[in-house]
């Protein structure tokens, strides 16, 4: 049933993304087309095209957490969760699935962002420039002792869980507003702002309880490539723990707590 | 064939009356076959748990048999389908004589507006 | 004969109000149960509770000996008193969803009644009327092969040709087994196709009875008694 969900989740939030796609790979080739022609002529055209395109990227990213909000109450808490809800799924499919389909729809704007970028400005230039960049980030890293790809896949696992906790944070927000009769909004802000709040004070206490700042103001401690990678394991584990706080509390309201109106 | 259910008895005693009326007049003929519960009820605009006790109803007077195999038909038995018909005719006549009554004819009138009546009919 | 429906001292509290106070119910397999009250006593609470979209404030709810849970929404079909029909699919769409998450639900059965009410598959739910949008809901409801069918106000506001259907709908599409709770106001038009009814008011069971029995010791309609014990 999950993979059922999943189905109908990517289908309903595809037909939003998909045309921004498109939409996106056509404007950085129209871009790309005209940052080759070398003629002033074009100035004005060029710089609106451009325009265009910056304003397209954001749009995709603010656009996905409107869509990540408006998914969630609308096919859950709104008219639609009396279909949702009556469905012989265990609730927590219902926020799995959604978490999943928004991650991966988070990913692609990141994928589909750099291709943009690289269909606009990848040259023999840029591609050296990369290299050389890589291989700065390389050297810096191998002074920890720890494999270049070790560190990645920690960066990419970190990006993953932050998401996936940021996703939880919104839907349980989104559940505590509508149990408001009347200020679903203004309560479900003012939750998410709280577990930002109590999220902050907990990390900071956590940090200077384990001492982890050791000596903030020696140079040689905090640019120290190790601190890097230490922070990563260590940011990858509150997440972890911040997330399923999350998904858990979220999955409890939505079973025990949730009366449709 | 339409059903005419008023709302103050019992629907299915009105689908037992009905029903007798649909066989005394032939309209469902003898040792025929009745439709299935299920269309009858939903030709009634009636739930067919209804329709199945009006049924039963029907069987225990000996006027529907069942198969359970083949369906259910209208008796063979044409004495029976007759003293229904019979005790029917009685009970309505002697209700229009009690109604008459209420209004004051005696017999001689009564017997008056009936010929006066079968007359204009023919 | 089996209990489809339990309910023991069920209560639900809302914050300014009690919708449902100390109800002790139980429903046989393989009737046509008319939930019958004013607007607000608790009809719709009560059917929120019995499908999960609501949960008690105390007592117990029991559907064929199972709390709510994902294994009584199999077993239930449920038509809300509101379209729940989203606005980006197609009535193919719909069709193959119901598919998709019911095992239960006949899709040649919907795609027959789709057709006779000359509902096109490729219309989308967005652009429907509202009565449209209804029509969608019950056949969606009554195709699939439900133990329980719960209808919340099923004909309330439709046309007396519609009304009709619907009620031809309901009656020619549950099995002998299964059980139907209509809840409605509008007693006159269901009257005829309920088996027992359950008067409910203020958020307490009033009545249960047959219609058979009302009719037989009250010599009158369910709907003139209705009128009498609800008289304002």
């Amino acid at each position: 049933m999950l993979k059922n969900l999943l189905k109908y989740e990517i289908k309903a939030t595809a037909r939003i993304f998909v045309p921004f796609y498109l939409f996106l790979i056509v404007f950085s080739i129209i871009n790309r087309i005209f940052i080759s022609m070398n003629t002033s002529a074009i100035d004005i055209p060029r710089s609106i095209a451009l325009g265009i395109w910056g304003f397209t990227i954001i749009a995709i990213f603010v656009m996905t957490w409107i869509v990540v909000i408006q998914r969630f109450y609308k096919n859950l808490l709104s008219d639609e969760g009396y279909l949702s809800f009556t469905l012989p799924v265990k609730a927590h499919h219902h926020v799995i699935s959604k978490a999943l389909t928004s991650l991966m729809w988070i990913l692609l704007n990141f994928i589909f962002a750099i291709i943009a970028i690289a269909i606009i400005t990848l040259n023999s230039d840029t591609i050296s420039m990369l290299k050389e960049g890589l291989s700065v980030f390389q050297e810096m890293i191998s002074q920890t002792g720890t494999p270049v790809f070790v560190v990645s896949i920690q960066f990419i696992i970190l990006a993953i869980v932050g998401i996936l906790s940021n996703l939880f944070k919104i839907y349980t927000a989104i559940i505590i507003g509508n149990l408001s009769s009347k200020h679903k909004i203004l309560l479900g802000l003012g939750t998410y702002i709280g577990f930002e709040i109590v999220e902050q004070t907990i990390f900071s206490f956590l940090l200077v309880g384990i001492g982890y700042f050791g000596d903030i103001f020696d140079p040689n401690f905090i640019m120290h490539p190790s601190y890097l990678v230490s922070s990563l394991l260590l940011l990858i584990c509150i997440s972890l723990i911040s997330a399923s706080i999350y998904f858990f509390l979220s999955n409890w309201l939505l079973n025990d707590k949730l009366d449709l109106e | 064939m339409s059903w005419i259910l008023d709302d103050n008895r019992p629907i299915y005693i009105q689908l037992v009356e009905q029903i007798q009326m649909m066989i005394i007049t032939g309209f469902y003929p003898l040792e025929s076959k009745l439709p299935s519960v299920r269309d009858m009820a939903s030709e009634a605009s009636v739930n067919p748990n209804t329709m199945q006790r009006a049924f039963a109803q029907l069987e225990a007077e000996g006027l529907l048999y069942s198969d359970r195999t083949k369906g259910r038909f209208v008796t063979k038995d044409k004495e029976k389908i007759m003293k229904i018909k019979n005790e029917l005719a009685i009970s309505d006549t002697k209700n229009y004589i009690k109604k008459m009554k209420e209004l004051g004819c005696d017999k001689n009138q009564i017997e008056n507006l009936i010929d006066a009546a079968m007359k204009e009919e023919q | 004969m089996e209990n489809i429906l339990e309910c023991k001292a069920l209560r639900k509290a809302f914050p300014d109000c009690v919708a449902l106070d100390s109800i002790d119910l139980s429903i046989n397999k393989g009737k046509v149960v008319g939930l019958l009250g004013p607007n607000g006593s608790g009809k719709s609470t009560l059917i929120k509770l019995i499908n999960g979209l609501m949960t008690p404030t105390g007592g117990d709810v029991l559907i064929d000996n199972m709390e709510p849970g994902i294994e009584t929404k199999r077993i239930i079909s449920y038509l809300p008193e509101r379209t729940y029909l989203n606005d980006w699919m197609k009535v193919k769409d719909i069709l193959t969803y119901f598919k998709d998450f019911y095992n239960d639900f006949d899709l040649i059965r919907a795609k027959d009644m789709m057709n006779k009410l000359s509902i096109n598959e490729n219309d989308r739910l967005k652009t429907m009327s509202k009565g449209t949008k209804e029509k969608v809901q019950l056949i969606l409801v009554m195709s699939r092969d439900a133990s329980l069918y719960l209808l919340d106000e099923p004909i309330g506001g439709v046309d007396p040709a519609t009304r009709d259907y619907i009620l031809d709908t309901i009656i020619g599409n549950y099995n002998e087994n299964a059980t139907v709770i209509i809840a409605t106001h509008l007693i006159s038009d269901v009257e005829k196709i309920l088996d027992d009814v359950i008067f409910i008011n203020k958020g307490k069971i009033e009545l249960v009875s047959t219609v058979d029995d009302i009719r037989e010791k009250e010599n009158k309609s369910v709907d003139a008694l209705f009128r009498e014990v609800f008289k304002c």
